[in-house]
């Protein structure tokens, strides 16, 4: 191999680098120590990697480094000057723009262009600024309003307050027959026309609107647009997630994944492989143990069947692990991949979950020491079943049975930053993994096993990760970096690819949906069954877990007095679903809200009218609950009550934003000048669950410091969401002090107390409360000192407020005088605390979904003109970071209905393994996003919060459905909504 | 495992002509990478990459325009003076990152059968220049080999002869509409057409998605199209929406409103 020098110009030094030929410039910069240039794909779709060459974006790992020689280069790097940050970095943080901020510093970039030369940028300039860079987290809607109020403040306008746009609630207590008649617009809707997508309504800052609850209490920190506790580091790109690291004599390692849906490998010969310079280990069936478990991160003891090792000698699907190698070179490693001769015996292979239990199939798990499914012989890994009253007997009495059934496919939750771990040898000999996990616990608990250690020997971290939404939830990579270190006791690099994060991570489960519902006349529900067919793929990582809550969605949102579930959960051999963001509710809501459209529609009744008519209210049992929490159904004996509920306002305001009085209105639905087009309105109804009750348990610990600063140290792991930021919040309002004396650290197995991990949809609420309670006891230690200070006989009235101790008769200390007066002067004591909170309630957030559609009924194109989201989830601590969860979990449910699926071909190949083929929104093709945050205040929740990062990927599907029917009177029930779809289902209807 | 062991940059054509006529091993020609990079072939030796070649340049005259291989797709969607058809289709090629790599003779080259820049260069009548090397003689005219695009597709030149593209020419004039589907407003078309009233009246119909590379077509035989098939449109639905979008452009171009069912 030659080595060249390149000398390159960037952030105004003259460097030169060596690099190899082939060697591409975002390699060379992250060599070089430039971490913002972020490793998203292969083939520069995801813009992470993107830098300005001569001014232009540009994506750099489809750039030779040499390609570069001579050039000007800027990264953020050279952006601020220790905390001087740059105005666009700063209207990033005000604005809220950043999530997980991995590629915040490549829309840092693309603005720093774009306003260099112009300053003046309509949206659509903005969002074609963003055009290459993708995001799965913010819907685009918080970095285009940062472009354009970083232009505003760069031209010299003032920067704008940040402050909650109050509404007026619509529903008022007494007026319950007033639904319907909303008030007048406060601005009219979107008119449709054009092909729109790149200039829709984004404001420079528009906070989110806002229902205040009369009784939510008066707080300092809490319920504030806070900026988030972690967002310098991010907005400067400084090295933070998990490959930022330098480690001497690291190998990178590579996967053999599996060309066949199902084979038996009937042999191994790695010889050639282990023979070329450079490969230092290969592991596979032959010389790893045979350890079984499951990988889903879930508590102790894992849900059953065990269904996996680490190295088979069987494949199950294209993807699956047949080997893994470490070497000293990504090249070497690619390399030495191909060397393995591997002898498959092809079996025959099944994917569809229909065809899956049927006699004959072939029998995916036949290996003798297979652990816990129902029933391996017939694919079927559990059957899950629940009644509550007598569906039968329902259907009997009902006037009306209706029955339909739908199909939801496969998705990949596709972060930009892939899986990626590290592992080594620390110097008592531990082994430390790094690792981009949403559950650095279970991981733990979960890899000793089968590396041979036992836990104490394990450390895992938790750096910054980029975005998650639950494939993350998965001991997935982590035991073969521990087994590559183990055998090279080297340092262990483990990065998928696009392509592999695809095939080789996990998706969402694939369903068979039916539901069956019997109703009164007067629209009353009876009896509701339904039915599924849940895909698990080859392994039922969350099959029992994601099956169980697709059961307890699709029978909690209306009342009956007859309800039951039965669900398969099958084999196949499709690459392997898991934990999605949504985690079941999507599959089932989808069902559910076109089912109870289609109801409303055959009874001649408004579907609004019908399903208010069935909702649940506050107070109404959630009957079904007992029978199928998620797998915890010892936990909770009792049948919950509804505590809280916006879900009336939630949709009164929802169509008031949407304008769904045009929906009556037959005129609106054509386009004058394109008599192709049809428009039409859509909604779902949508309930969610927060945290699973008696199973989710999270620690904090909090200590002072010097000054009066705290330490929170917490188990729960912040991917992106805002979880430290929210939390540090509840920690300030408990402690008096504003939320920049709250230092946040998540999450390390060594260091933090333990927390279940970012999953269904608990941090706020599970770890909140464990941080109150922490904070709690520190404040009562702080004001006993408080009370030594200034010789109280009484200190339990003293008041903690603007980092000052206030006795009832006005004198106050302030903090850092308590906490230099403990640590250092009389009766000595670390002023500290540790607690941690279980529930066993899951206080349900509401939330209502509308979209407007525009149908082409020639080609089938469906184009989403606007979509709205009107979200009850409590109290938000943080309003900019709640509605930043709405718009990004919107945007990825509109992926899922609309235009997301992983497409195979007769092998089982996943023919598109790329963005672009697999298609997610861009920032120049965006709907109009409408978040309104309609706050009810829960009273079990920390400061009467509930979730809501899940709840928003819950309607989009369904509502979509029920435009398309209302556009042009076909009924679909499989998603997504591609054109050809579209096109049959209308021709079939006409 | 990747075998590269030399990148070249020359400075003139004749100097990238003479590598390519020199290099030993496997060659790659490099434009702006988009597409080469994330595939390098293992078996490529030797990369020539043509930055600094000379092959940017914009020519303007009556009715026709030249652009050279190298330019960039930016630099049209900027430029006032391209055609509205070809400066809309090159922004639709991809988003900024890849427009202000991508280079016109990448796209052309690799002419990706769904995508609709190369259907809008069909219908400017674009003719395609590409250079020889020694020894062929270097002066224009002789020594460039002068295709038509629709030549240059359907026969898809060996290895452009192992000469260089040089530049495209084609026609500015006429009146120009354009139609697609796609799964949403930025994505790929799965079918498009495009069409052009040339200024003496004749009409031009290209279509992507529907052939191995994007096609013209005569609007008279579209039932005779047997297009590829993939997930994202059956040989059956592509076939139709080249009928439907044929039919929406060739209207819009004769100011026709139409009847729909």
């Amino acid at each position: 191999m030659t080595t060249i020098q390149i000398t390159v110009t960037i952030n105004n030094e003259t460097k030169t680098f060596l690099c190899e030929p082939h060697e591409t410039l975002m390699r060379v910069l992250r060599r070089e120590g430039y971490y913002s240039v972020r490793y998203g794909s292969d083939t520069g779709e995801t813009g992470a990697a993107a830098a300005l060459i001569d001014g232009r974006l540009v994506n750099t790992e489809v750039l030779l480094a040499a390609q570069a020689d001579g050039h000007t280069i800027e990264t953020i790097e050279g952006m601020a000057t220790g905390l001087n940050l740059h105005p666009i970095q700063q209207a990033f943080i005000r604005t809220g723009a950043i999530q997980s901020g991995y590629a915040t510093p490549a829309m840092v970039l693309a603005a720093k262009a774009l306003l260099a030369e112009n300053p003046n940028p309509t949206e659509a300039d903005a969002r074609d600024a963003l055009s290459g860079i993708l995001d799965r987290e913010t819907g685009y809607v918080k970095p285009v309003q940062a472009v354009l109020e970083a232009a505003a403040v760069m031209r010299g306008e003032a920067p704008t307050v940040v402050e909650p746009h109050v509404l007026t609630p619509i529903t008022l207590p007494g007026h319950e027959d007033d639904f319907f008649d909303s008030p007048p617009f406060d601005s009219p809707p979107l008119q449709g026309g054009g092909e729109g997508g790149d200039d829709i309504h984004t404001k420079r800052i528009t906070m989110p609107k806002f229902i205040v609850a009369p009784e939510a209490p008066e707080l300092q920190v809490v319920g504030k647009s806070e900026t988030k506790v972690d967002a310098l580091k991010l907005a400067k790109g400084n090295p933070a997630f998990v490959d930022d690291i330098e480690m001497r004599g690291m190998l990178f390692a590579k996967l053999l994944a599996s060309p066949h849906a199902h084979a038996r490998i009937t042999d191994i010969d790695d010889s050639e492989a282990r023979a070329l310079p450079g490969v230092k280990a290969v592991i596979h069936y032959k010389n790893i143990p045979r350890i079984r478990y499951a990988s889903g991160g879930q508590s102790y003891p894992n849900p059953r069947p065990y269904d996996q090792v680490s190295f088979d000698n069987k494949v199950r699907y294209v993807g699956d692990r047949v080997a893994a190698v470490a070497a000293e070179s990504p090249e070497i490693a690619a390399e030495a991949i191909k060397r393995i001769k591997v002898e498959y015996e092809i079996l025959p292979a099944i994917f569809d979950e229909r065809e899956a239990m049927k006699e004959n199939a072939p029998v995916i798990h036949d290996e003798p020491d297979m652990e816990g499914a129902y029933n391996a012989g017939r694919n079927i890994s559990h059957l899950i079943e629940a009644e509550s009253g007598d569906v039968a007997a329902g259907f009997a009495q009902a006037d009306h049975v209706f029955e339909h059934t739908y199909r939801v496919h496969q998705v990949q939750q596709a972060p930009i930053e892939p899986h990626i771990a590290i592992s080594y040898w620390d110097a008592d000999e531990r082994l430390v993994i790094r690792s981009s996990t949403q559950v650095p616990f279970h991981v733990r608990r979960m890899v000793a096993p089968l590396l041979g250690l036992p836990v104490k020997r394990i450390r895992v971290i938790k750096p910054r990760i980029g975005g998650g939404f639950g494939v993350k939830q998965e001991m997935l990579i982590e035991d073969i970096v521990g087994h590559l270190t183990i055998a090279t006791g080297k340092p262990v690099r483990m990065e998928l690819n696009r392509a592999e994060e695809f095939i080789s991570s996990r998706t969402r489960h694939p369903q068979t949906i039916t539901f069956k519902t019997g109703v009164t006349n007067a629209g009353n529900l009876i009896s509701q069954q339904m039915t599924v067919i849940g895909n698990t793929g080859p392994y039922a990582t969350h099959g029992l877990t994601v099956q169980t809550v697709s059961g307890l969605r699709g029978l909690s949102s209306y009342n009956c007095p007859n309800k039951r579930f039965q669900c398969h959960v099958v084999y196949t051999n499709i690459p392997v679903p898991g934990a999605y963001r949504g985690y079941g509710a999507p599959q089932a809501l989808h069902a559910l809200e076109v089912h109870m459209e289609e109801i409303a529609v055959a009874l001649g009744m408004d579907v609004i009218d019908f399903k208010r008519k069935n909702w649940v209210r506050v107070g109404d049992p959630l009957d079904i609950a007992p029978l199928l929490g998620e797998g915890e159904a010892d936990n909770v004996q009792t049948v919950p009550v509804i505590t809280s509920s916006g879900l009336e306002e939630c949709i009164a305001q929802g169509m008031q934003a949407i304008g769904w009085h045009r929906r009556n209105d037959p005129a609106w639905q054509t386009v004058p000048g394109k008599p192709h087009l049809r428009r039409g309105l859509g909604m779902a109804v949508l309930m969610h669950g927060t945290a699973i009750p008696g199973l989710d348990m999270a620690g904090a610990s909090i200590k002072i410091n010097d000054d009066g600063s705290f330490n929170v140290l917490v188990g729960a792991t912040d991917l992106g969401t805002g979880s430290d930021t929210v939390l540090g919040q509840i920690a300030a309002e408990v402690l008096g002090v504003p939320l920049e004396d709250i230092l946040m650290y998540s999450s390390d197995t060594d260091m933090t107390p333990f927390d279940t991990g970012a999953y269904a949809s608990s941090t706020t609420y599970i770890s909140g409360m464990a941080v109150k309670l922490t904070a709690e006891k520190v404040r009562e230690q702080i004001k006993e000192r408080a009370g030594l200070l200034l010789g109280l006989d009484d200190w339990r009235d003293v008041t903690l407020r603007h980092r000052q101790a206030t006795a009832p008769d006005g004198r106050s200390v302030s903090l850092e005088k308590i906490a230099l007066h403990a640590l250092h002067q009389d009766r000595q004591r670390q002023i500290m605390a540790t607690a941690s909170y279980v529930s066993s309630d899951s206080p349900p957030p509401f939330a209502g979904q509308f979209v407007e559609v525009e149908v082409d009924i020639e080609t089938g194109q469906v184009t989403v003109k606007k979509m709205v989201m009107a979200v009850d989830c409590g109290v938000a601590i943080n309003p900019i970071t709640a509605s930043g969860q709405v718009e990004g979990g919107m945007v990825q449910a509109l992926g899922y209905g609309h235009c997301e699926e992983m497409a195979y071909d007769d092998a089982g190949r996943m023919v598109n393994p790329a963005f672009g083929p697999y298609k997610i929104y861009r920032a120049d093709e965006m709907p109009e996003l409408d978040v309104i945050l309609v706050q009810t205040v829960e009273p079990s929740g920390p400061f009467g919060a509930k979730a809501v990062a899940e709840i928003p990927k819950d309607g989009v599907a369904p509502a979509l459905s029920n435009a398309i029917f209302h556009a042009t009177g076909a009924r679909i029930r499989d998603i997504p909504f591609t054109p050809e779809r579209v096109w049959r289902a209308l021709h079939a209807a006409s | 495992m990747n075998k590269i062991k030399l990148y070249h940059r020359p400075q003139t054509v004749e100097e990238a002509l003479q590598l390519l006529l020199d290099a030993e091993g496997n060659k790659a020609i490099l434009a702006g990478g988009t597409t080469l990079i994330p595939r390098l072939d293992d078996q490529i030796e030797e990369i020539v990459d043509l930055q600094n070649a000379g092959l940017d340049k914009l020519e303007y005259a009556a009715g026709t325009m030249s652009i050279g291989a190298m330019t960039r797709l930016q630099t049209i969607v900027d430029d006032p003076r391209a055609p509205a058809l070809l400066r809309e289709a090159a922004r639709r090629e991809g988003p900024n990152t890849f427009r202000h790599a991508a280079t016109f003779g990448g796209i052309v080259v690799n002419a990706h059968w769904e995508s609709e820049l190369p259907a809008a260069l069909l219908v400017l009548q674009t003719e395609v220049h590409i250079l020889l090397p020694p020894p062929h003689p270097l002066t224009e005219g002789d020594s460039a080999q002068t295709f038509s695009l629709s030549d240059f597709l359907t026969h898809q030149v060996k290895n452009l002869n192992n000469g260089l593209l040089a530049c495209l020419t084609l026609q500015t004039g006429g009146q120009t509409a354009a139609a697609r589907v796609a799964r949403t407003p930025a994505d790929a078309p799965i079918v498009a057409a495009v069409a052009r009233k040339d200024e003496a009246g004749h009409i031009h119909l290209a279509l992507s998605g529907v052939a191995k590379t994007p096609i013209p077509v005569n609007p008279d035989e579209l039932d005779s199209l047997a297009p590829p098939a993939d997930f994202r449109g059956s040989s059956e639905y592509r076939r139709e929406m080249a009928k439907v979008l044929s039919a929406r452009v060739l209207n819009e171009l004769q100011g026709q409103e139409r009847k729909i069912r």
